[in-house]
């Protein structure tokens, strides 16, 4: 990283500090086409279904949609002229005084990131929608606050923000086009990174949708005629495979990554762009990812669970982790970890599940076995009640039933030998998947709840599997072990309390 | 965990140094399960009555054993989950162990409670108990059928614990 060449970039530009100022008139905009896109939904399309050829309803349905459109638009304009955000010495004040009065502080030294949002309306427009981010257990994936400005002053108070919060000293010019990615990412690895770091299942999914819309089509070529299978063949393949693929492909594009001083700067987006940027100190963890295609190209992702970064209006649940590294061979990843997050590399000795774990898994493997051919099963019996059972069908599913036992004893066998655990002084780590393989790295010091648990099948050996709470995070959810001995786990909460207890987790370190 | 690790000894606590709750606890638990079992037992005759009307072996037999065996379990899981019941609050740490088949060990560092709170329902509030909510920044923990003074004690030295690294920390 050209960290000190950039440090000496163009010193903190000028914002109106203690200023009130109105959001950029767009907001009116964007919010009215937003509230025409709800009513056409809610007052249209209910009426222009109904078997109703009234002349004089037909006249009334523009007339009231356009109505409604049109108070919305003054109450989104009152609502805008009455809002205002100030950036003072030590933190932004938003006041709104609409009949919702809002007064709303959120102090700088909380913000735990600032996040650029451009749709293409900000785009048309020139501006750009900031999200202001802090760190709280509540509102982890929901900005705090989002505040539309032209494009420029956002991109000013950003880095003036940046600059006290993070200690950086760049303008938005010397960021942009002097700071190299610490890692050279092409579009070309962007689009071969939405295609393979789909999930195995969902690629599985997709393929079997593709295969039979392409068999309902020949057939439709031959037979004539239109098939509704073939539609729903083909819907399902394009929810399941081809628009996740999009959704990855849109979103990281032009992607680019650099840290400067203790911060992650990530630009990414080909339509709507993001600039994202958090503190290393806010990432609770970091997921290797190796879905089963991309490994046997030799191409792992890197992902951070990281606090306080909602980078969309409206708290998105599904909200993805920030890629640390899009697809890349194991030792660019590596390289990569050791640039941008070199507090999360440790020397790994893990450990695999004891031998008593097979049993376990295999009783599981026998159990889930048996309720699929009970399920397979019950389908047969009703099909034969039914009397729409054919030799086909039963054949199709005693096939179906064997595979399934197949399958679960498989994975049973695979992740014996595969998941592993391990407790480094600072961070510990799970392996995860057969398949899609996944390795967390977590910090000790973002652990909050641990919960150890046995069963009737693994308390004879000895064995449990651990849940790892963290704190709340955007892409973020508990962290989950294989079978290992009580004892081993153990180690995580007993870390955990001890660097508590020691000195050796410092809260200052993550404020 | 082995079955001497829930062993009371006379001085009313584990070797490991749990407590168990108050037998009255129990009994909340009971009569919570006995009304369950109610309208489990109200939701099987309702399905009874239609089930004569369309009389197929294919759903009354799988409807039926799902209503025997959450019924033993109803019945028999009160006393399992009584008697496997321990929990200790300790200077740095909040433990848990509880469950009727699977049983659980949870355990939650003091320093990380963000906030606590006692709460009572209609049940608990008859036998006289309550449980204790714990939320850090990652989810929410409880300990539950404590005797409602052991629930505010517990909360109030906790409190003091976290108000106190509050104004340390500010």
């Amino acid at each position: 990283m050209p960290e000190d060449a950039v440090q000496d970039g163009t010193g903190s530009p000028d914002i109106p500090l203690d200023e009130p100022m109105l959001y950029h008139w767009s907001v009116v905009i964007e919010n009215t086409l937003y509230a025409a896109f709800i009513l056409f939904f809610i007052i249209v399309l209910p009426l222009i279904s109904e078997e109703n050829s009234d002349p004089r309803l037909l006249l009334l349905i523009p007339i009231a949609y356009l109505g409604s459109v049109a108070v919305a638009a003054v109450m989104l304009y009152w609502r805008w002229r009455r809002t205002t955000v100030t950036f003072r010495e030590t933190d932004l004040l938003i006041v709104r005084d609409t009949v919702f009065k809002r007064d709303q502080r959120i102090p700088y030294n909380k913000i735990a990131s600032i996040n650029v949002n451009r749709g293409v309306i900000n785009r048309i427009i020139g501006t750009s929608k900031l999200m202001f981010n802090i760190n709280s257990s509540v509102n982890a994936i929901t900005p705090e606050a989002a505040v539309v400005l032209r494009m420029d002053l956002a991109d000013k108070i950003r880095h003036e923000l940046s600059r006290k919060m993070y200690g950086s000293n760049l303008d938005a010019h010397t960021e942009d086009n002097v700071i190299p990615s610490v890692v050279s990412i092409s579009n070309k690895d962007i689009v071969l990174h939405s295609i393979l770091s789909q999930p195995t299942i969902a690629t599985i999914i997709g393929a079997f949708f593709l295969g039979v819309s392409i068999m309902e089509a020949y057939s439709m070529m031959i037979g004539g005629g239109m098939n509704a299978t073939l539609i729903v063949a083909l819907l399902m393949f394009f929810s399941s495979t081809v628009i996740p693929m999009l959704v990855q492909l849109f979103h990281y594009y032009n992607y680019k990554i650099y840290r400067i001083k203790d911060t992650v700067y990530i630009k990414c987006g080909m339509i709507r762009l993001y600039n994202t940027s958090f503190k290393v100190n806010k990432i609770n963890a970091v997921r290797l990812k190796s879905p089963l295609i991309a490994r046997l190209t030799g191409r792992y992702f890197l992902e951070a669970e990281v606090v306080g970064l909602g980078s969309s209006e409206g708290g998105n649940n599904n909200e993805p982790s920030p890629l640390i590294c899009p697809l890349k061979d194991r030792k660019t990843i590596d390289a990569v970890m050791s640039q941008v997050i070199p507090e999360f590399v440790y020397e790994r000795d893990p450990i695999k599940q004891p031998g008593a774990a097979a049993k376990t898994i295999y009783v599981h493997a026998a159990m889930w076995s048996a309720a699929c051919m009970a399920v397979l099963f019950a389908i047969i019996y009703w099909a034969t009640e039914l009397g729409v059972a054919d030799p086909g069908l039963a054949t199709g599913l005693y096939f179906l039933s064997a595979c399934s036992i197949v399958i679960f004893f498989a994975h049973g066998a695979f992740s014996r030998r595969i998941v592993e655990m391990d407790t480094g002084e600072n961070h510990f780590s799970f392996l995860w998947g057969v398949a899609d393989r996944v390795i967390t790295t977590v910090a000790y010091d973002k652990v909050q709840i641990v919960r150890i648990k046995d069963g009737p099948l693994t308390r004879p050996y000895g064995l449990a599997k651990c849940r790892v709470r963290l704190l709340t995070a955007a892409g973020g959810g508990p962290v989950v072990s294989g079978y290992f001995r009580i004892q081993d786990l153990n180690v995580i909460p007993e870390t955990v309390l001890a660097r508590i207890e020691d000195g050796r987790y410092d809260y200052k370190a993550y404020l | 965990m082995a079955s001497e690790d829930f062993e009371i000894g006379e001085d009313g606590l584990t070797k490991d140094g749990y407590r168990a709750l108050e037998k009255r606890a129990r009994t909340s638990m009971y009569v919570r399960n006995l009304l369950v079992l109610a309208i489990l037992l109200a939701s099987y005759a309702v399905f009874l009555l239609y089930y004569r009307e369309i009389g197929s072996d294919a759903i009354f037999w799988p409807v039926t054993l799902f209503t025997i065996l959450l019924t033993i379990y109803i019945l028999v899981g009160p006393a399992i989950y009584y008697a496997r019941y321990r929990y200790r609050i300790g200077e740095d740490r909040i433990d848990v162990r509880r469950g009727i088949i699977f049983i659980s060990h949870e355990i939650v560092p003091v320093e990380r409670i963000h906030q606590l709170e006692v709460s009572r329902g209609p049940i608990d509030n008859m036998f006289g108990l309550a449980d204790v909510t714990i939320t850090t920044a990652g989810g929410v923990a409880s300990i539950q059928h404590l005797e409602r003074n052991v629930a505010e004690d517990i909360a109030d030295s906790l409190n003091e614990y976290v108000n106190k690294i509050v104004k340390e920390r500010s």
